[in-house]
């Protein structure tokens, strides 16, 4: 499935409001097998956040040590790719997350 | 009342050979040959089917079976994801609510190994929500994140999820339609490679071809003529299909709903249900329906599962997936909640072979469930 | 006064070491270390660009003042590593950072000084009054064909700089930009890698556009090399800034706390930004910066700068948070690498 520029212009409106949010690990997995949008990425990481307000997402976790991974770690909302598509597709940018740093 | 008066399955399993049409067309015909029925006898078809778009470019299956059948029936097609098949036998049994003196058949199946592993993971991710595809969330790695708050919680090991698939395997071994007919051991199982940690290859089922029809009948010159069951109860409950929405997480709502409305329409308890096919499209599945319907208290299922407490050679009065499961029969998954309603009929007329149990069961529970928990179907039939 | 009023920065956490790539070729490490003055250089992840690098330098500053959201006029970026030809970054970033949509905005290219050349224009808005803030931003993914020489020192890291007209930290006092047609390194459209013209980059390049720059502006400004304590040159390896600092006649004191290419290689359009950066963390009110960034093709932009008290409020810290780094190998930087545009 190509990348829908309507798609995707909807779903950076909503990935905007997230952006900076800290929230807390409720669960996480490690994807070995995946479609062919991530099958270069693999092995890769998904968390469920559940932000202060009760609110609730899924992202890809980023940049952290395994220790970082674990339920109840708190993360916090960054902007990166997602997926590979084709040379001349639209980049698609959303919410990942990584280990909340105590002293930002 | 309505009652199941037959049952017929193909193997399950990569059947390279046969298309999509060949199978349906292989339960529709086997069943009537069974049965001594024609065609024209069949007042409607039901056809439950997840992946005939996604996996085949196929939709308006109805017009493939009225094609292949030289027929002018009415067909209605559903798809609930991996409750497609359950979902067929519930539209089937409220039709028949509504006309009385009618046959009809609910048939379910599905064509898996045409398409690559990283193009039936995609296909079968259409089952979880759009923001889960988005980030790279497969259909196993849902149910990772169901099994990583469960093991955290009750504090279970990935030892407790084996267990189930353990025990599956050896009910597979005396199904012969089976996909997989060997014994494994709880070492095969965590030694497998992971799909979605800490759910490995061994703790989730096949990617199957396969189809099963049951044949249900409110007839009752037919019903008398034949080995039949009562459909006691038929529910259905829905749910969020995001994970993330859900209330707990710990359980599948739909689950509990739909086994609640089917005890009460039934005027039965767990107590009266001794044998059962449960939804094990991965290991953690099983322990969450044995708890969501009831049977065990939450938190308890990692210990009962590594107890082997429903293993046929247990000596214990419920009995879960003589079929092998999801786990060792296969998932073609339009045909499972076909084959699990079709199991429980085997065994509640005593036609299971050599997985018959032995205590001689009057009521049985079949458990289908659509995606990461969205759809439950619940049905128990009696002898 | 007008000049910059807030300043952030991005540096990706993992590094890459001289060691490793040269032993990747089979070169030998310590004279190539040794060469070229880079230890180590800093490298975006796999799922970084220089997109998402620009939005977390300049993120703070909005969420340090939100009114910015609708008082910046104007929004333009400088790379080489832009990961469309055609579709503006600058506005994705200006999406991203939740700006209103009344702004002028685009994305620029001119090597190294895309982004300082775009500093110098928002300078002039500012001035002006055509708009209220600027926000200009440099960031790069840098990359090189492998086994080449410019893989050593091609790194990751994005600045972003607000310019406006109150409570200035940074008074810009005067600027000159020295440019002609000469053609020392260039990246075809379409191509992955640029190319380089080898010893031809130094002096008819680097050297000359830069002490013409500089030259030309301490000039026209009547200020004078003792007038200023510190400099910031572009830093395409670790000798040119230093050489460069010699000829214009200041002293390793002068370069000292803007000379970070060793631990973090070139970020090509925001080489010479993070070195101001990295001074910004030791100057002190009143001092008097001389910066001059160099851009292939080619031209250099020279400002003078003058610290304000402001500094104190708005003083980052720079090498406390580099010093948080992850070593990577050299077959995880080629994952990396595999996608910078």
């Amino acid at each position: 499935m190509k990348q829908s520029p309507a798609f995707l212009w909807r779903k950076q409106t909503d990935d905007k409001k997230l952006l900076g949010k800290t929230g807390v690990i409720l669960s996480w997995t490690e994807i070995s097998v995946a479609p062919p949008k991530f099958a270069s990425s693999t092995p890769y990481t998904v968390v469920l956040v559940e932000f202060a307000s009760g609110e609730r997402t899924y992202g890809q976790l980023v940049d952290f040590q395994e220790t970082d991974r674990v339920i109840g770690a708190k993360v916090s909302a960054v902007y990166r790719r997602y997926g590979v598509v084709a040379k001349e597709d639209l980049i698609e940018y959303g919410i990942k997350f990584k280990p909340s740093l105590c002293t930002q | 009342m309505n009652s199941i008066i037959g049952y017929y399955s193909t193997q399950f399993g990569e059947l390279w050979d046969r298309s999509l049409d060949e199978l349906l067309l292989e339960v529709f015909n086997s069943i009537l040959i069974e049965h001594a029925l024609e065609k024209e006898q069949i007042d409607a078809i039901f056809l439950g089917n997840m992946l005939g778009g996604t996996a085949g470019n196929s939709l308006l299956l109805e017009a493939h079976m009225a094609e292949l059948l030289g027929i002018h029936t009415p067909i209605y097609r559903v798809e609930a994801a991996c409750a497609s098949g359950g979902m067929a036998v519930q539209m089937a049994h409220e039709y028949l609510l509504a006309h009385p003196e009618s046959t009809v058949i609910a048939l379910g199946g599905e064509k898996m190994t045409d398409i690559s592993a990283e193009q039936i993971t995609q296909a079968l991710a259409s089952a979880a929500s759009p923001l889960e595809q988005s980030v790279g969330l497969t259909f196993p790695g849902v149910y990772a994140l169901l099994a990583q708050i469960y093991l955290h919680t009750y504090h279970y090991t990935e030892e407790h999820l084996a267990a189930i698939s353990v025990k599956n395997h050896s009910h597979g071994v005396l199904n012969e339609k089976a996909h997989f007919r060997r014994y494994v051991t709880v070492d095969d199982v965590l030694d497998s490679p992971y799909i979605a940690y800490p759910l490995k290859v061994l703790d989730s089922s096949p990617i199957s071809d396969g189809a099963a029809a049951v044949l249900l009948s409110n007839k009752s010159s037919l019903v008398k003529a034949s080995k039949a069951v009562t459909i006691r109860a038929s529910e259905v409950a829905t749910d969020t299909i995001s994970l993330a929405k859900r209330g707990k997480l710990d359980e599948l709502v739909a689950t509990v709903i739909a086994g609640k409305k089917a005890f009460k329409a039934s005027g039965l308890t767990q107590k009266n249900i001794h044998v059962m096919e449960v939804h094990d499209c991965f290991s953690i599945g099983e322990i969450l329906a044995l708890e969501d319907l009831g049977f065990w208290e939450k938190g308890q299922g990692g210990s009962q599962a590594k107890d082997m407490v429903t293993h046929i050679d247990s000596g214990n009065h419920l009995i879960v997936n003589t079929s092998g499961g999801l786990k060792a029969a296969g998932h073609p998954v339009g045909g499972t909640g076909i084959k699990q309603i079709g199991e429980i009929y085997l065994q509640l007329t005593g036609q299971a072979g050599k997985r018959q149990v032995k205590i001689n069961p009057v009521c049985g529970l079949a458990h289908n469930v659509g995606g990461s928990g969205g759809v439950a179907v619940v049905t128990i039939l009696s002898i | 006064m007008i000049g910059i009023v807030d300043y952030g920065f991005y540096i990706p956490k993992y590094r890459i070491k001289t060691k490793v790539i040269a032993n990747q070729w089979g070169k030998c490490a310590d004279k190539v270390e040794r060469s070229l003055r880079i230890t180590e250089k800093a490298v975006a992840g796999k799922d970084e660009d220089m997109c998402t690098m620009a939005y977390e330098a300049a993120s703070p500053l909005i969420a340090s003042d939100p009114s910015l959201k609708k008082s910046i006029g104007a929004v333009f970026i400088g790379s080489e590593t832009f990961p469309y030809a055609v579709k503006p970054t600058s506005v994705i970033l200006a999406s991203m950072l939740n700006l209103s949509n009344n702004y002028l905005s685009y994305d620029t290219q001119f090597a190294c000084k895309a982004a300082t050349g775009a500093l110098i224009s928002a300078y002039a808005l500012v001035k002006s009054g055509e708009v209220t803030h600027a926000l200009v931003s440099g960031s790069d993914k840098a990359n090189a064909r492998p086994g080449d020489a410019l893989e050593y020192s091609a790194g990751s890291g994005a600045t972003a700089w607000i310019l406006g007209q109150e409570k200035v930290v940074l008074e810009i006092k005067g600027w000159h930009s020295y440019t002609s047609e000469t053609p020392d390194f260039w990246r075809r459209t379409g191509t992955p890698f640029p190319r380089h013209a080898g010893r031809f980059t130094g002096m008819p390049a680097y050297f000359t556009h830069i002490i013409q720059a500089v030259t030309r502006l301490l000039d026209k400004t009547n200020i004078k090399v003792d007038d200023i304590s510190r400099v910031v040159f572009h830093m395409p390896n670790g000798t040119f800034p230093i050489k460069v600092a010699k000829k214009l006649g200041f002293s390793n004191q002068h370069i000292k706390d803007s000379y970070i290419v060793p631990q973090l290689g070139n970020s090509y359009s925001t080489s010479a930004f993070m070195g101001l950066v990295a001074t910004l963390e030791r100057a002190q009110k009143d001092e008097v910066i001389l910066f001059a960034s160099y851009g292939s093709g080619a031209g250099s932009d020279a400002i003078l700068f003058r610290v304000t008290s402001e500094i104190e409020t708005k003083r980052k810290k720079f090498r406390d948070m580099i010093s948080r780094k992850e070593y990577i190998d050299y077959n995880t930087y080629a994952k990396y690498m595999e996608v910078t545009t």
